[in-house]
């Protein structure tokens, strides 16, 4: 027997679209937000794009002109014998100006470049011992030769150029004493910089682990710092080089360190059941370290000698904050907030002051007042961040995400909880999405939509009325000015709430809401491609699922469509014209055939119709059994197949039982489609319980069907290949 | 059935008997002595490797080699990978030190699977030059072999074998007084690999380690397990390529979120208290407080501990290996002609003792 195109190509697709979606629920990406607060360090001065931008820039100003990255490569390439035929600015301008040391650092510095071992070309190249002598003899003289440049103005050029050859040469302990004479009294600069990274270089190289991790971490490299100590990440290294140095910048590292590991273990604890959680471990091993911590900087804040106390009684205050020690945190915080400090340590006080306020002050009127300021002091630090992911970026969005909204949700705030996802958003799409947002479209899978979304329709209402009629405060002004232009239009609110009130079968209710949406509004937005294209009136087990060329897979492809009418109303319209008709039914027959058409238009409306979009605004093959309208589609069907059944009306019981167990089949797995490539067709895989309630449904049909006169039975029913599958399993004699 | 009342009666066939099993006998001990004569090598010797990317070694290392009166070393030169589309070098070894004079070297190259995939034209005069150039480079004596070390598989045989063949006719250039015939080409054989086709070398180096995926929590002892090298016994008796054995002495410290399997940490302290707690012994930590471990320390990428994590430190089990390598012995026992130990590292000497060492290296 043909199988049934209505069940195999439908049902194939459907389950294709089930395993898109439960495996996009199974990767899931869910990002907690749980970035560090605090922050001692500047930005790192080794990265190779700093360096470029420096040196073009002092190269820049020394040339007159802009000098290119390039141009600085290009250096390579130069020798002096070509010097007076070159095009390469920096090179001109030394002989423009006629600058004889600005020359003869030029030459000893392609000569350097011209050192560089084969292998950068050949990485199969491998030197001998000769040829690494020759190299080292040539690195020993050219830095002997730089040596006798005297020159003031170039000092930190040819210094760095001296260490550089002294490092390729492994002259560790010559390249240290020339760096701490020389070098180190040297006032700031890239080429002082560059010289510090081969002076850390050597003395790790000489086994000093320490006093290089202090100059990576002077320098912002704190990977490289880290390296160096990492078997010290603990409170009693902290202490011993507190004691020996209490301003080192290893010691900033380590506490930064600690800090940071510190809110990692309680985010962990205390936000999630994904670890242990249990007490043990606090009072065991890290309530003793961090009481320990504590104490230490308390002594570090006291002590004359600590230039950065704001720094340690940050520290103290977050850590004891994260441990639960409230008054003493708040204690710690106000006297760092005005305690002697750098300027980045005075910015992460103000940071954690935030973050502790958020979770400490309970009086909502003197919270807003407090955050106002600090919110807009807050975004436009993480604003200044660029392109740059900052410390500043990062606590924005730790703050406004895990503090704020999670604060507002627990208020039973929505429309709040919403704003502050959706200043965290703005920040991120100004900082890294700008291109990719477009002005006209809703972004429905934006975090303040998905939180509004997940609102029963009276909490919308709500919202509705919080926004557009009643007065706001100064902190709610604010963070609505910062909503995407969409998003501040009363026709995204009122499809919001009429959608909602769709989906809990309110449809008269939510008629008005839809007839206040402009279909101008509506036309801009995606959804308006299927509701341009597709018709939620045709019975979806009788007919192939509405396909569109254009959306692959389920999704993608859709383009705004202009609409003459507004297709969710239109569906409400069309139900409450229907319940109407089934109340005032004259006949069994008639009101059966209503139920009918209400089921039918009811499922299209599901998350399993064609028509989902009438009710959501995006498609999940999941349907959770609480589902409104899909309960309403089966009362629907059981009732009027009752109704069909008492009149004897055998056409529409047949329609009825076919939809019953279509419906009933949607959820089960009792079958599948096997695709064989060779006959590049659908096989059946059956495997279906009769004792089910799908096998119930099954049995219906096929007893009611098959009872009847072959000619009379109908071919959508015959000519399924799942019926006829059953038949053969279960039918015995039919 | 014979009555032994009767014993001159039944004189013929007390002989025919007796006779007859002779001849089992002898059978047996045919078939015994076929296995006993599978190939070996004529030069073994206590052997181990040095895998590490800076030569430099310690009293511990050294006192190792000199107590176990080790021979050859296996010296891991470098690696070759695909980077921009390419075979290329990576992870030479940087020479800080050198071995004792007397000891022969053979350097080693990991080759990635990879390669297979790649343009390997001119990949084999690469690799032999490089060797070559580095061993006269850094002086390494004695070194007239070169191993190559690579996890092959049936669909990257061919290309594979093609590789040695070219390796080998390069080798086979580099003679000298003390290897007039040129060098010599060994390979490494992974137990899954002795059911395929041998490669095209003068013997195979069978490593007993890494038995099973150090992915799965519960799974057999990954490191060495006796039931994931029982099945390939039969294999290993009739395989027609010298081979000799390479037994584990490292250790390996797992890092798990419940059974789920998040990094394996090469060079973490696990005696840190503040960060680790020990659950059973040197055998399990918790980790208990959080913190990230940034790339460089752990190769590939970031890991991030979170309270609650576990780690699981992994070692041979010293009986298990001298009792597997017995049973190793019986089915081939030339494979025991040479035994070496992967590899020469303080930590790694540390996790067995003297005497297992001793009897390893002395199988009878």
């Amino acid at each position: 027997m043909r199988p049934c195109t209505i069940c195999s190509k439908v049902l194939a697709l459907l389950l294709l679209l089930s395993g898109v979606s439960l495996n996009a629920w199974s990767c899931t990406y869910y990002d907690s937000n749980n970035y560090y607060l605090f922050y001692v360090f500047e930005g790192s001065r080794t990265n190779r794009d700093y360096i470029q931008s420096e040196l073009a820039q002092w190269w820049s100003s020394y040339v007159g002109t802009t000098v290119s990255v390039d141009d600085l490569e290009a250096l390579s390439h130069e020798s002096k014998a070509d010097f007076a035929q070159s095009t390469n600015p920096i090179v001109r301008a030394a002989y423009q100006k006629k600058d004889k040391s600005m020359q003869a650092y030029l030459d000893l510095l392609c000569q350097y470049l011209s050192l560089a071992p084969q292998s950068d070309n050949d990485p199969w190249y491998y030197p001998d011992d000769e040829e690494v002598e020759t190299t080292r003899r040539n690195l020993i003289k050219l830095e002997s030769q730089a040596a006798k440049i005297k020159s003031t103005k170039y000092a930190p050029q040819l210094a760095l150029l001296r260490l550089r050859a002294l490092f390729q040469a492994k002259e560790w302990a010559r390249l240290v004493q020339l760096y701490e004479s020389t070098v180190a009294p040297m006032p700031k600069s890239i080429f002082r910089d560059m010289s510090s990274g081969f002076y850390a270089g050597a003395l790790r190289a000489l086994g000093k682990d320490e006093d290089a991790a202090e100059i990576y971490a002077e320098l912002g490299d704190l990977h490289s710092a880290t390296w160096c100590v990492h078997d010290g990440r603990n409170i009693g290294t902290l202490r011993r080089l507190y004691q020996t140095n209490p301003n080192s910048q290893v010691v900033r590292l380590l506490l930064q360190d600690f800090v940071n590991n510190t809110q990692e273990t309680t985010d962990e604890l205390f936000h999630t059941d994904y670890t242990l959680g249990h007490d043990g471990y606090l009072s065991k091993v890290t309530m003793g370290e961090v009481n320990e911590f504590i104490a230490l900087a308390e002594q570090a804040a006291a002590n004359p000698q600590v230039q950065d106390t704001k720094m340690w009684l940050t520290a103290a205050a977050w850590t004891a904050f994260l441990y639960k020690q409230t008054a003493n945190a708040q204690a710690l915080i106000q006297r760092a907030l005005t305690a002697r400090g750098e300027e980045i340590s005075q910015r992460t006080a103000r940071t954690i002051n935030i973050a502790m306020r958020i979770e400490t002050e309970r009086d909502t009127k003197t919270l807003e007042a407090f955050l106002l300021p600090e919110l807009k002091w807050l975004t436009s630090q993480a604003a200044q961040a660029g392109q740059d992911y900052s410390p500043a970026y990062y606590a924005t969005q730790r703050i406004l995400i895990r503090h704020l909204s999670e604060r507002m949700t627990k208020e039973n705030r929505p429309l709040d909880a919403a704003l502050y996802l959706s200043l965290a958003s703005r920040i991120r799409e100004n900082n890294y999405e700008a291109e990719e947002v477009s002005p006209r479209y809703v972004d429905y899978s934006s975090d303040y939509v998905d939180e509004l979304i997940q609102l029963d329709a009276d909490a919308l209402k709500e919202v509705y009325a919080q926004l557009f009629e009643q007065p706001h405060t100064n902190l709610r002004s604010y963070l609505i000015e910062q909503l995407a232009p969409e998003l501040k239009k009363k026709d995204f609110y009122n499809d919001l709430i009429g959608t909602a009130l769709m989906r809990e079968a309110r449809f008269e209710e939510a008629l008005p809401y839809l007839e206040r949406v402009s279909l101008d509004f509506l036309s801009q937005q995606l959804l308006s491609y299927y509701m341009a294209r597709r018709d939620y009136s045709l019975e979806r087990w009788m007919g192939p699922r509405q396909t569109l060329p254009e959306v692959k897979d389920g999704y993608g492809g859709e383009v705004p469509t202009k609409l003459t009418s507004n297709q969710r109303a239109n569906f409400c319209r069309h139900i409450i014209e229907l319940k109407g008709a089934l109340k005032d039914a004259a006949t069994t027959e008639q009101a059966a055939d209503v139920h009918y058409m209400l089921a039918t238009l009811l499922y299209q409306a599901t998350q399993l119709g064609d028509c989902w979009y009438l009710t959501a605004y995006g498609r999940s093959t999941y349907v959770e059994e609480v589902d409104t309208l899909y309960k309403l589609v089966n009362t629907h069907l059981a009732e009027g197949l009752k109704l069909a059944q008492k009149a004897k009306y055998d056409e529409l019981t047949d329609e009825f039982l076919f939809a019953k167990a279509y419906c009933e089949a949607q959820g089960q797995a009792f079958y599948t489609y096997e695709y064989d490539i060779d006959s590049e067709r659908y096989t059946l895989e059956f495997d279906m319980d009769k004792i089910s309630l799908y096998g119930k449904d099954f049995t219906a049909l096929t007893d009611h069907v098959w009872q009847m006169p072959v000619e009379k039975r109908p071919d959508y029913v015959t000519n399924c290949d799942v019926v006829t599958t059953f038949i053969a399993r279960f039918g015995g004699n039919k | 059935m014979f009555i032994f009342a009767d014993v001159k009666k039944y004189k013929k066939h007390i002989r025919f008997t007796l006779a007859l099993s002779l001849i089992c006998i002898i059978l047996i001990g045919l078939t015994t002595c076929d296995k006993g004569q599978a190939p070996g090598i004529a030069d073994g010797a206590p052997s181990v490797y040095y895998w590490r990317t800076t030569l430099r070694l310690d009293s511990t290392e050294r006192a190792f080699l000199a107590q176990h009166h080790i021979e050859k070393v296996y010296l891991h030169l470098f690696d070759v990978v695909v980077a921009d589309g390419k075979c290329q070098p990576a992870a030479t070894l940087a020479f800080n030190d050198t071995l004792p004079a007397d000891i022969r070297i053979v350097p080693t190259v990991f080759l990635t699977e990879e390669c297979l995939h790649a343009d390997t034209t001119d990949l084999a005069s690469h690799i032999v030059a490089r060797v070559a150039k580095m061993c006269q480079a850094k002086r390494l004596r004695h070194a007239h072999e070169l191993q190559i070390d690579c996890d092959w598989t049936p669909t990257s045989r061919e290309a594979y074998f093609g590789l040695l063949a070219r390796i080998r006719t390069q080798l086979a250039a580099l003679s000298d007084s003390e290897a007039p015939e040129g060098w010599r080409l060994s390979t490494t054989i992974r137990l899954h690999q002795l059911s395929q086709p041998a490669p095209p070398v003068a013997y195979g180096v069978l490593m007993l380690y890494n038995t099973d995926s150090p992915y799965k929590r519960d799974s057999r002892n990954p490191i060495f397990a006796p039931e994931d090298i029982q099945p390939y016994l039969r294999s290993l008796q009739h395989y027609s390529l010298p081979l000799v054995a390479a037994y584990p002495n490292f250790r390996w410290q797992r890092l798990f979120h419940g059974d789920e399997f998040k990094a394996l940490l090469y060079s973490e302290n696990l005696s840190d208290s503040t960060v680790y707690e020990p659950v059973e012994g040197d055998s399990l930590y918790r980790v208990v407080q959080g913190r990230t471990l940034h790339v460089e320390l752990q190769g590939s990428h970031d890991v991030r501990l979170l309270p609650g994590d576990e780690v699981v430190v992994t070692r041979p089990n010293a009986g298990e290996l001298i009792s597997t390598a017995r049973l190793l012995h019986k089915a081939r026992p030339s494979l025991h002609n040479q035994v070496i130990f992967y590899h020469l590292d303080h930590a790694s000497i540390n996790q067995l003792n003297q005497k297992d060492y001793e009897t390893m290296y002395h199988l009878q």
